[in-house]
């Protein structure tokens, strides 16, 4: 009998143990922080998604910072993030870099659609503008916007920094990989960019559809006998808006248990409504 | 003075007290707006500056290190030692503006500053957009291989493979290149094809470790060396595993070339410090991207080289098995012919006197749950000269060609490395590389004896006595890596390498009796910290 007792005090001592060890580990178990870093468009989204599902996930903490898809991607390569946000694909001399590294060319993951959208000052008379207009304008050939059907002035170009995807994007889509033009002023963040074309009445500027607060957004035409698109909802959803685009995260390899539960969330009815009240546009 | 009049003084005097601010407040806006537009100027003149420096740019990495090496009693162990050593201090200053590009790539070690890479590019073609062709001119890394062009800052284990090393030494040269970058759908395949001075270390030499090797071997002793006995090249040969003397030729058997005509008196057939490969070397390598999926894609190459060497020799041998050496032809044409001289003679630049072929393979896949795993193999094989000793040509032979004659040798190599690399975590890899290396095929290491044993084989009818009593070079080298490389930052990585290597076994045989036997080992622990910027 006395045997049984002590048994028992044996595994009351052992279950106590347990549930101090389990509340322990519960008060001192590190949160689980997850990293995003990279594309200045996506910044404001994804720091919205942190602030909600860190809500109500408290063992979960997401740090946000920007800096442009390029440096996202870097960081990804570096080790230095967990998910890399980006505003156009990754190129493939960088998923060979992650390969070489990791033996994996990283997981791209589509979170949200958006319009990459030309922004001109209120009072700017131009509403259109064709792939070879917006061209000319940013290779510096066209100066003047009397030659796009406005008044005659100047031209400012507002613009982003090389490390952006934003940069890159237009770059690749639109310039067909020509240079930009020297006089372009390169903006540190999309917001900047809206900023600046708020203020100069001759100013064009690029970014987001998510940003366009205070600014005139163009149509655009893919050719000169194509009919313009206003970047709405329904024409960037519809493809029909030329200048549309995903927005990435990027991973280096499957993602552990923890990433994938938020990936699952920004992916789900949650994180798509707050793409579309970020002023993007939800992937489903 | 009525109510009125009142008023209209204080309005005067107020419009009066007035009057002088709403002057300097114009002032001022004057003074501001000129401001502004002095800044709008200074802005957009630094704008301009910036926008050129973003055209260049400074990256660059560091190796200090730590080693430790071991070295068998059976070859020299005075070089068992432990060093601190920058393996490298690299700085690139790359430039890029619209299709043209420069690189300026210095290397700066406690040795000195030498200039690694100075070269010019232009894409002169593009396809979509994207460059698809582009020519390269200075001294750039030789498009041979998958190792030549894979940065140190990336490599897995801390050296290249012995193959790269001794057939590609210094990895870069002197020439020009063309990179062909077509896309077809999904397949973008890299073709480089070069021309080049061929010529190591711009003009030391593929071969210029001739001059040190008779230092390396010394079979009376019964020791032999895996390296120089020069400090500075002891050290570094070190750390990259890399048998100095390898290639010389003191593991000979005497010919008996069957001479037909003979040599008339000329001008010296060798250079002092060994042959200079100046006859240019053409080279290329074609790889094959396959981008299957995020988890499984794989590269494949393949490459060659060819390249001749000047002033040729009158005398060139090649070796048969056994380490019988063979006068295969005179490269002067009569009346310098011998009996062994065959086949088609190539003439120029296609006076291969080298000839270096080389497949490549990488695997890459991220399937285990604790990170991705890359394979990696490489083979190279070929035949490269090397400069004989006069004392090859037997006392009759000599009487024949009229004074001691120097022979270019040809060996056969062949090497190969397969390598593993785990990703453990995001922070830690593992990697074991095997690495093999045989500088002549023909001979093996109980091929050697003294000059005063028993004759050799006799091959058809020949009669051929061993050779004399320097050797070593010609032993094959196998090495295995253990590596961990833990990525502490971003642009911090330790890496911890273990190599063991070891040597072919040789015997060395006096009048019949045998006096000395054996692999001989190195072992190498490197302890090195990068930093890259």
């Amino acid at each position: 009998m006395k045997k049984i007792m002590s048994m028992k005090k044996v595994q009351t001592l052992l279950a106590a143990s347990a549930v101090f060890a389990a509340l322990v580990g519960f008060v001192f178990a590190p949160a689980t922080t997850i990293t995003i870093k990279g594309s200045d468009t996506m910044v404001q989204l994804a720091q919205r998604w942190a602030e909600k599902y860190m809500k109500s996930n408290s063992g979960v903490n997401i740090q946000v910072t920007g800096g442009g898809s390029g440096t996202g991607i870097s960081a990804l390569i570096n080790g230095t993030t967990d998910i890399c946000t980006a505003s156009r694909p990754m190129k493939d001399a960088e998923k060979l870099k992650l390969r070489d590294r990791y033996g994996s060319t990283g997981k791209e993951i589509r979170t949200a659609k958006d319009g990459l959208t030309i922004y001109v000052n209120e009072a700017n008379g131009v509403s259109e503008l064709s792939f070879d207009q917006i061209k000319g304008i940013y290779t510096g050939k066209i100066k003047n916007w009397k030659d796009v059907g406005g008044k005659d002035a100047d031209i400012i170009l507002y613009g982003r920094e090389n490390s952006s995807g934003t940069y890159a994007f237009l770059k690749e889509v639109v310039l067909e990989n020509d240079d930009y033009a020297n006089a372009m002023q390169a903006m540190p963040g999309t917001a900047a960019v809206v900023n600046a074309v708020k203020r100069d009445p001759n100013g064009v500027g690029f970014g987001g559809a998510g940003y366009a607060k205070g600014v005139k957004e163009i149509s655009v035409r893919k050719g000169s006998s194509d009919q313009a698109y206003n970047p709405s909802a329904e024409n960037v959803a519809s493809g029909n808006y030329p200048i549309t685009r995903y927005l990435y995260f990027y991973l280096r390899q499957a993602p552990d248990a923890e990433t994938k539960e938020f990936l699952k969330w920004v992916l789900g009815s949650e994180g798509q409504e707050i793409v579309k009240n970020e002023g993007f546009f939800p992937v489903k | 003075m009525n109510r009125f009049s009142l008023k209209l003084f204080a309005v005067i005097i107020v419009l009066l007290c007035l009057r002088p601010n709403l002057g300097v407040a114009q002032t001022d806006d004057a003074t501001i707006k000129g401001k502004v537009d002095g800044l709008e100027e200074r802005t957009s003149t630094l704008e301009s500056t910036v926008s050129g420096l973003t055209k260049l740019k400074i990256t660059g990495y560091v190796h200090p290190q730590w080693v430790w090496v071991g070295i068998d009693t059976l070859v020299n162990p005075q070089f068992t030692r432990s060093f601190f050593q920058i393996r490298r201090g690299r700085v690139k200053f790359s430039y890029k503006s619209g299709d043209i590009g420069a690189i300026v790539y210095p290397d700066i070690t406690e040795q000195g500053v030498i200039l690694k890479e100075v070269y010019a590019t232009w894409d002169f073609a593009h396809d979509k957009g994207m460059t698809m062709l582009q020519l390269a001119l200075g001294a750039m890394n030789r498009p041979f291989g998958y190792e030549i062009a894979y940065s140190s800052s990336a490599r897995e284990v801390v050296e290249r493979s012995t193959s790269e090393n001794r057939l590609f030494n210094g990895e870069r040269d002197l020439g020009v290149q063309i990179a062909y970058t077509p896309s077809f759908g999904s397949l973008k395949p890299v073709l480089e094809l070069g021309l080049f001075n061929g010529s190591d270390n711009f003009g030391a030499g593929p071969i210029s470790d001739v001059g040190n090797s008779n230092a390396n071997t010394d079979l009376s002793s019964g020791n032999l060396s895996f390296f120089g006995t020069g400090a500075i090249q002891g050290q570094t040969d070190i750390t990259k595993i890399t048998p100095k003397g390898a290639d010389s030729l003191y593991i000979l058997n005497k010919v008996n070339p069957a001479i037909t005509g003979s040599v008339a008196s000329g001008a010296p057939l060798v250079v002092a410090n060994g042959w200079k490969q100046n006859a240019k070397e053409f080279m290329g390598h074609l790889r094959l991207p396959f981008l299957l999926s995020d988890e499984f894609s794989f590269d494949i190459g393949g490459s060659w080289s060819v390249g001749g060497i000047t002033p040729p020799s009158d005398v060139e041998a090649t070796y048969a098995d056994g380490g019988k050496l063979v006068l295969a032809k005179s490269t002067s044409g009569a009346p310098h012919t011998f009996s062994q001289k065959t086949g088609w003679e190539p003439k120029g630049l296609f006076l291969s006197n080298r000839s270096v072929i080389g497949a490549d393979l990488q695997l890459y896949l991220s399937v285990l749950p604790i990170g991705g795993t890359i394979i990696k193999g490489e083979m190279y094989t070929g035949t490269v000269p090397f400069y004989g000793s006069p004392a090859l040509i037997g006392s009759g032979d000599t009487a024949a060609f009229g004074y001691a004659t120097p022979v270019l040798v040809k060996k056969n190599v062949f090497g190969f490395y397969a390598m593993l690399v785990q990703n453990v975590t995001d922070w830690l890899q593992l990697s074991v590389r095997y690495d093999a290396f045989d500088p002549n095929t023909n001979v093996k290491g109980t091929d050697f004896s003294t000059a005063t044993s028993a004759s050799g084989p006799t091959v058809n009818g020949v009669s051929y006595l061993k050779a004399a009593n320097n050797f070593g070079g010609d032993l094959a080298l196998n090495t295995l890596t253990i590596g961990l490389n833990f990525f502490v930052q971003g642009n911090l990585r330790i890496m911890l390498d273990y190599d063991h290597a070891k040597q072919e076994e040789f015997t060395k045989t006096v009048a019949g009796t045998l006096v000395t036997q054996g692999s001989p080992n190195l072992d190498k622990f490197t302890a090195r910290m990068q930093v890259k910027f």
